[in-house]
C-alpha cells in the first residue's frame, strides 16, 4: 500500500488555475430541471458551461485529440440519458466530470498500450509564460522544434503512469482542481488521491529527469 | 533546477504547460451542438436493462421461451388424453408406418374405433402395450426400458 510523506500546504487551487467558477446565468439545478423535462436549450447551456474543461481532462488523458472530441461527447450524451438518475448529491460539475473519468479510464483500459499521440497545438500565450524559459531556452533559433519535442516528451511521460495515476496528476497539477474535489470525483478517500499524486510525480520526475536538471 | 523527491516544483512547472495545449480556435463553437444533434439522433438511449448488459436480447430470448412452452404443452397434451388421441401410434402398431404416415388420421381414428376392428386389433398385435381396447398407451412418467425374457416351450 503506498503512503506518501504528509503533506503541510495543499491550497485548494494552484496559481492560475482554470478552477471551477460560479457559473453566471442561472443555477446548474435550474438547468437540469428544465433540461430533464426535455429542454434542450437548457442543455445547451449545460455543455457550453463545462465543455472546455470536460475535453482538457480527457485530452490530457488520452493526447489524443481525436479521441478526447469522441469521448467528451459521449460524455454529455451519457450525461443527458441518465439526468433522470442525477439526485443532486453533489454538483453536475461532480457527476458530469465522474461520467467522464470513467468513461475516460474504461477507454483507456480497452487500448491497453496502443498509445498514439495527437497533440493539440501549443496557444500563444505560451511565449509569454515566463515558467517556459526555464524548459526552453528563448535564445535558441531551433526554440519551436525545442518546445514540441519538449510538449511530445511530457506526453509521453504522462503516458506511461497509470490510468489512475495519470487521472490524479491531470486533475490537480494541470487543471488545478483540489484533492478533495478529485477524491469526489474519482469516488475515493483523500489519502488516496494523496498517495497516487505522490508517486505519480515520482515517476514522472524520473520520466523527465532531463528536464528537470 | 532542483528535482528532489520532495520538492516537486521543476514539475508542477512543467505539467502546467499543458494547459497551454488546445484545439484549434473555433473547435468549442459548435461543440454543443454536435452532442445537441446526436441525443436528437436518438443516441441517448435510456440506460441498458440487467438482461442487456449480459447480451441477451429479450425478443429472441422470449421467441425461444414461447416455442419451448408451446412444446412441452404438446408433449403433456399428447400424453394425458386418453384413448384417440393418439391415433398414430395407434395406427402404427396395427398396420406399420405406411398408416402412421397417412394424412387423413380422422378417417384412421373412425375406422380403429369400431368395436370389431378394435377385437382384431387386441388379438391380432404383437405390440405389447397395446390394450384392450387397441389403444397404445404409454405412460410417460413410468416410462422405462425393460430387458424382455422369451420362455420357448
Amino acid at each position: 500500500m503506498d503512503r506518501p510523506p504528509v503533506k503541510k500546504t495543499d491550497p485548494p487551487h494552484n496559481e492560475a488555475t482554470p478552477a471551477p467558477e460560479a457559473p453566471c446565468g442561472p443555477e446548474d439545478a435550474q438547468l437540469v430541471n428544465a433540461a430533464r423535462n426535455g429542454d434542450m436549450h437548457a442543455y445547451d447551456q449545460l455543455i457550453r458551461r463545462y465543455q472546455e474543461r470536460v475535453y482538457a481532462t480527457i485530452y490530457h488523458m488520452t493526447s489524443n485529440h481525436e479521441d478526447a472530441n469522441d469521448l467528451a461527447q459521449e460524455t454529455f450524451i451519457k450525461a443527458y440519458s441518465a439526468l433522470k438518475s442525477f439526485k443532486g448529491d453533489s454538483s453536475f460539475y461532480t457527476w458530469v466530470y465522474r461520467i467522464a473519468v470513467n468513461k475516460t479510464i474504461n477507454f483507456l483500459k480497452q487500448r491497453k498500450n496502443k498509445v498514439s499521440l495527437s497533440l493539440n497545438d501549443m496557444d500563444f500565450n505560451i511565449e509569454n509564460d515566463p515558467e517556459l524559459v526555464a524548459f526552453v531556452s528563448d535564445k535558441t533559433p531551433r526554440r519551436d522544434a525545442a518546445l514540441a519535442e519538449l510538449q511530445e516528451k511530457l506526453n509521453g511521460a504522462m503516458q506511461k503512469l497509470s490510468e489512475d495515476h495519470r487521472m490524479v496528476v491531470t486533475l490537480h497539477d494541470v487543471q488545478g482542481l483540489s484533492h478533495e474535489e478529485i477524491a469526489n470525483i474519482m469516488e475515493c478517500n483523500v489519502g488516496t488521491v494523496r498517495s497516487r499524486l505522490f508517486y505519480a510525480r515520482q515517476q514522472m520526475q524520473a520520466y523527465l529527469s532531463d528536464y528537470l536538471k | 533546477m532542483q528535482s528532489s523527491p520532495e520538492n516537486f516544483e521543476s514539475l508542477q512547472k512543467l505539467l502546467r504547460l499543458k494547459r497551454h495545449e488546445h484545439p484549434h480556435p473555433r473547435y468549442f463553437n459548435d461543440f454543443s451542438s454536435r452532442v445537441i444533434a446526436r441525443i436528437q439522433a436518438g443516441e441517448a438511449r435510456v440506460a441498458p436493462r440487467w438482461w442487456e448488459q449480459f447480451g441477451i436480447d429479450l425478443r429472441a430470448a422470449l421467441t425461444v421461451g414461447a416455442g419451448a412452452a408451446a412444446c412441452v404443452a404438446l408433449f403433456f397434451s399428447m400424453a394425458a388424453t386418453p384413448g384417440g388421441a393418439n391415433p398414430q401410434i395407434a395406427a402404427f402398431g396395427v398396420s406399420g408406418p405406411s398408416i402412421a404416415a397417412s394424412a387423413n388420421f380422422a378417417a384412421s381414428q373412425e375406422a380403429f374405433t369400431q368395436p370389431e376392428a378394435q377385437n382384431v386389433i387386441a388379438a391380432n398385435s404383437t405390440n405389447p402395450v397395446i390394450n384392450a381396447a387397441g389403444v397404445m398407451r404409454i405412460d410417460p412418467w413410468r416410462a422405462h426400458a425393460v430387458p424382455a425374457s422369451f420362455q420357448i416351450p
